[in-house]
């Protein structure tokens, strides 16, 4: 029983989230080339990086660098903008196999993403865990909007998601680097006119 | 993050940088470039300038424009090869860009879709001017063509073409074969007629033919079987090959047969066509073959023998007994 909910409940989302970022990505490219507008996809990058560059205004709000918005908006803004992002950022790719650094930093992304999502489930079954506290908040006369914080801060600072971002960062960390190695390549011969 | 990752990533990270500098055009070069920059392929400077690219200014600094078409950048005259003509438009582009058409490294060649040549770079004169940088086919339907190509090509692509009859002269144009010979039909129907296709066809389609015989000479119009296949009954087995004695050549029937255009062997040998028309009766039994010493040619009756009654009338045999036509096996014309 319980083997079948966390199939259900973790393990398919898993693959059908990311299952779906390569089909799109692939789909998207293959329209493309169908209309004759693969140039369009080489500046999908900017964009992309861009939308990716969005999403860690959780990541300083959560590093309390920041104080404006909700987390858990802010956290679902990082979730769906990583994902776009990448998305645009794949098409941008397109397998074109050239330049080794960009290719470097295309694969870390992937990694990135694949790690964001495993977090992402290991939050969801957090929160599962947590259950139990938002009562025990309740109970402390604490309102829905200040129980739903609460929470909230408890799931993201539970042992199992230290565990994970031991993991998360550093995958991020070399992304991030990797893609600034290319960008700056970018601009360093490329005719911008 | 533990002391040691982040010395780890430090380390992977400085490598990656280094690889980057020492090994560039693999680190971060779109492809490699064209074969004829081989020599140049690690030296990203020699085209690119720091934070603008690829400039034309370093490109024409090997590349002088005036020569280009026309001599190497070592300054060996080109020569024709693989049936390419060395083109020498380059001098007069209405603009001075390279990038705009050329892509050096592998990488950004799929993107040229957008920015392939185009004729409109040419200025006024030099597209008028095909045959500066195109070839003239040497083909038979290129032979008396001008060279003024866009009168059947576009600057797209040269199929298909939409050739103009109107532009050939008059004496060009009834040279249809010099043409079209590839696609003349090997039927019997076309094998015996003129070289002239504009006799039965129009110059925009084949089909619908537009066939007229009064616009065959008159020699061809009396030819009949050198396109209508004669029919094989008895009828026709003596008849000549002037269909036009019975026939109009608008349609097959009706017929309007002559006995004035046979000539006088044929018009005697009447059962040649009236055999099956021939009564079995009694009076005709014993006549001879040559209905005409009875009948006239345009009627059967009334006969010429007034003394015979017309057949189905109650009459009386001739009272010399000698049969209906007696012996009288003479001509009456």
């Amino acid at each position: 029983m319980e083997m079948k909910s966390l199939l259900r409940q973790e393990v398919l989302p898993f693959i059908l989230q990311f299952t779906l970022l390569v089909a799109v990505a692939i789909a998207s490219d293959r329209l493309l080339h169908a209309f004759d507008l693969v140039w369009v996809g080489r500046y999908l990058g900017i964009p992309g990086t861009l939308m990716v560059v969005m999403s860690f205004l959780y990541s300083l709000r959560k590093r309390k660098m920041i104080s404006i918005g909700s987390p858990k908006g802010l956290l679902w803004l990082h979730e769906t903008l990583t994902w776009a992002g990448s998305l645009l950022v794949l098409v941008h790719v397109g397998v074109h196999f050239n330049a080794v650094l960009a290719w470097l930093a295309m694969i870390f992304m992937v990694l990135n993403v694949l790690s964001g999502m495993v977090g992402q489930r290991l939050l969801h079954r957090s929160r599962l865990h947590l259950k139990e506290r938002e009562e025990r908040y309740r109970s402390h006369g604490l309102n829905k909007e200040e129980v739903e914080r609460e929470v909230f801060w408890d799931s993201v600072t539970y042992d199992l998601m230290a565990k994970w971002r031991v993991v998360h960062f550093p995958i991020s960390f070399v992304f991030g680097v990797l893609a600034l190695g290319h960008i700056l390549s970018i601009f360093m011969f490329w005719g911008w006119k | 993050m533990s002391r040691l990752v982040k010395n780890i990533l430090w380390l992977n990270m400085a490598v990656i940088a280094v690889l980057t500098f020492v090994y560039a055009d693999l680190m971060i070069s779109p492809g490699h470039v064209i074969a004829g920059h081989k020599d140049i392929q690690g030296d990203c400077f020699a085209c690119h300038t720091l934070f603008v690219g690829a400039t034309d200014s370093k490109c024409v600094k090997c590349h002088k424009v005036k020569d280009i078409g026309i001599r190497t950048t070592r300054g060996a005259v080109m020569l024709k090869d693989m049936g390419k003509v060395p083109v020498a438009f380059h001098q007069k582009l209405s603009e001075q860009e390279c990038v705009a058409c050329h892509s050096d490294h592998a990488g950004i060649a799929i993107y040229r879709a957008r920015f392939k040549f185009s004729h409109a770079l040419l200025d006024g004169e030099t597209r008028k001017d095909c045959v500066a940088c195109h070839a003239k086919p040497q083909d038979k339907i290129h032979e008396k063509a001008s060279i003024k190509c866009s009168q059947c090509h576009t600057d797209e692509k040269w199929k298909p073409a939409t050739f103009k009859h109107e532009l050939l002269s008059a004496a060009d144009l009834a040279q249809c074969t010099s043409c079209h010979q590839a696609s003349a039909p090997k039927d019997k129907l076309h094998e015996t007629s003129s070289k002239k296709c504009g006799l039965c066809h129009l110059t925009d389609t084949w089909k619908p033919v537009d066939f007229k015989h009064e616009k065959l000479p008159k020699a061809e119009l009396e030819q009949c079987a050198s396109c209508h296949k004669k029919p094989t009954d008895k009828l026709h087995k003596s008849a000549s090959e002037k269909c036009g004695q019975c026939h109009v050549t608008e349609k097959w029937k009706p017929a309007t047969f002559k006995h004035e255009a046979l000539s006088r062997a044929e018009l005697r040998q009447c059962v040649n066509c009236h055999a099956n028309k021939a009564p079995s009766d009694e009076r005709h039994r014993a006549a001879s073959k040559r209905c005409g010493n009875c009948h006239y040619t345009d009627r059967w009756e009334p006969t010429k023998r007034r003394d015979v009654a017309p057949l189905g009338a109650r009459s009386t045999a001739p009272a010399n007994g000698g049969g209906w036509f007696g012996g009288n096996d003479g001509d009456d014309d």
